[in-house]
């Protein structure tokens, strides 16, 4: 099937002018206006839809004169607009053999990271690669996701961040879910941590809140690894734990950047350590 | 989280992403405190970049561990064959699903928390018009490209699934232009009532304002029907 460029170029302008507009708030700087200018120019130079020239364009072998992803993107939603699936699946097959080495190392480096059996690594592998294909192409069918023709690698990126998460709760691998937030403690049940408490025998003493040991197997980690390590707190503590430890920031620093009190923070602290305490083997590796 | 909001948490994770590419060091500290709104997604992002992304390769073809530099885009392998396949298959249950012959309009526009009269703000008709095409009143091969391209926007699914909905499939389009014919004899049956064109429905609805029936004129004109 072709379809007079005009057409196209009319769909393309207008959503780009809807995308400017709905983003005029936000502080777009001068980067980003150039690389959607270019974008539109690309696209708006490409032969008539559907011509033997767009095809060669579409599927340049050469990956230094290949259109660049965004674009193709674009191209599957005209397809998709115009209920053309043959033409729609042959743009998407560019796309996904375009991202092919990319997907695959990422499905290869996610389970590297974890034990299981040889039997179990091509199924893991399969089934990792088909969710995250899948999720693609919904992504790339889906004309209002508008920031796939923009910024695929970077949409990408994000696309694989849900199937990893997926994966892990799916497999066991994390029993916290990260979308799922825990239950909160009544306030009345919790002691206050910066009061003094009196003891049995009538002394007031400080509440030892600092848990050395925890503190010190954080501290032990490599810097490399920590980022896996928060990965696994639950999402209410993971900037605390990165701030502190990552971009070593103070407690005061930190609560200061977390519009929370010092003493949140303190608590916070406490909680994440005591989820790392209770995880099996804090060796290299074991968290991701 | 709405989609301006992840749209927005996509802009801004992607410029700590681009610094952090160009060399220089973000600092995680620097983004919650410009967008706080977005803390969470952002650390998120971010906590997860560092743990997984950061060694994946960007546009470089590689094959395993090696890079090519023969700039030649692979072949699709053979995991690629294979997982394209099981996700094409997986979206094709799915929009058969969606092509379920009890699924109205009036549920599509359900499922997306929308009224039948919502809707119609949506595509630019008006609710009688909506109705009509819920009842297929209206004859499928009358309607414009232009209102199934609308209803897709509208219902958040591409035109193909869209065209299941209501009895809009491609067959009955098909089979109505090749018999001429200007009714759809098989609802006319059922239901007793008049099926128009979407031409006669624009003219003759009440509530459709002259602007809107301007508009729709054009339209229709434009498309040769």
């Amino acid at each position: 099937m072709i379809i007079c460029h005009t057409e196209v170029v009319g769909v393309v302008e207008q959503e780009y002018v809807q995308a400017a507009g709905m983003a005029s708030g936000d502080s777009l700087d001068d980067e980003v206006v150039r690389r959607r200018n270019y974008l539109a120019d690309v696209y708006n130079s490409l032969p008539a839809y559907g011509s033997n020239a767009f095809w060669r364009i579409v599927e340049e072998p050469d990956v230094r004169l290949a259109l660049p992803l965004e674009v193709l993107v674009k191209c599957v939603r005209v397809a998709v607009s115009y209920g053309d699936n043959e033409e729609r699946n042959r743009i998407v097959t560019v796309i996904i053999r375009r991202t092919q080495t990319s997907n695959e190392f990422w499905a290869r480096h996610v389970l590297r990271a974890l034990p299981m059996r040889a039997e179990e690594y091509n199924t893991f592998f399969s089934d990792l690669y088909a969710d995250l294909c899948e999720h693609m192409i919904r992504a790339l069918i889906d004309p209002e996701r508008l920031f796939w023709e923009e910024h695929f690698e970077h949409c990408l990126r994000f696309e694989r961040k849900h199937i990893y998460y997926a994966f892990m709760v799916r497999e066991g691998r994390w029993h916290y879910h990260p979308d799922k937030r825990p239950e909160r403690i009544p306030r009345s049940l919790m002691a206050s941590l910066d009061q003094p408490v009196m003891n049995a025998e009538g002394e007031v003493v400080e509440l030892a809140v600092n848990d050395d040991q925890a503190e010190e197997a954080v501290l032990a980690v490599e810097y490399a690894d920590l980022p896996g390590l928060v990965l696994r707190l639950p999402e209410k503590l993971r900037a605390m734990i990165w701030l502190i430890f990552w971009e070593g920031r103070t407690e005061r620093d930190t609560a200061g950047i977390l519009g929370v009190s010092d003493r949140t923070v303190r608590n916070r602290l406490h909680e994440a350590l005591d989820i790392l305490r209770e995880w099996p083997g804090m060796e290299k590796g074991a968290w991701l | 989280m709405s989609r301006e909001e992840e749209e927005a948490v996509l802009r801004i994770t992607s410029r700590y992403v681009a610094e952090l590419r160009a060399g220089r060091q973000p600092r995680l500290s620097d983004y919650l405190l410009r967008y706080p709104q977005y803390a969470d997604a952002i650390t998120d992002f971010v906590t997860y970049y560092h743990a997984v992304e950061v060694d994946v390769p960007v546009g470089v073809p590689v094959s395993g561990e090696e890079i090519f530099y023969d700039f030649a885009l692979p072949p699709l392998s053979e995991n690629s064959h294979a997982a394209m396949d099981r996700a094409w298959s997986r979206l094709s249950h799915s929009t058969q699903m969606h092509d379920h012959p009890y699924m109205t309009l009036r549920e599509a526009a359900s499922s997306q928390h929308k009224s039948l009269r919502q809707l119609a703000g949506e595509v630019g008709l008006s609710v009688d018009i909506v109705e009509r095409l819920e009842r297929r009143m209206i004859d499928v091969a009358t309607i414009p490209q232009e209102f199934l391209k609308r209803l897709s926007q509208a219902l958040k699914q591409p035109v193909d699934v869209i065209l299941g909905y209501a009895g809009f499939s491609t067959d009955k389009r098909m089979v109505s232009r090749v018999a001429e014919a200007s009714t759809n004899y098989g609802v006319e049956e059922q239901t007793g009532l008049q099926v128009q064109d979407f031409r006669e429905a624009i003219e003759g609805s009440m509530e459709l304002s002259n602007e809107q029936k301007d508009a729709w004129r054009q339209i229709l004109n434009e498309e040769g029907l």
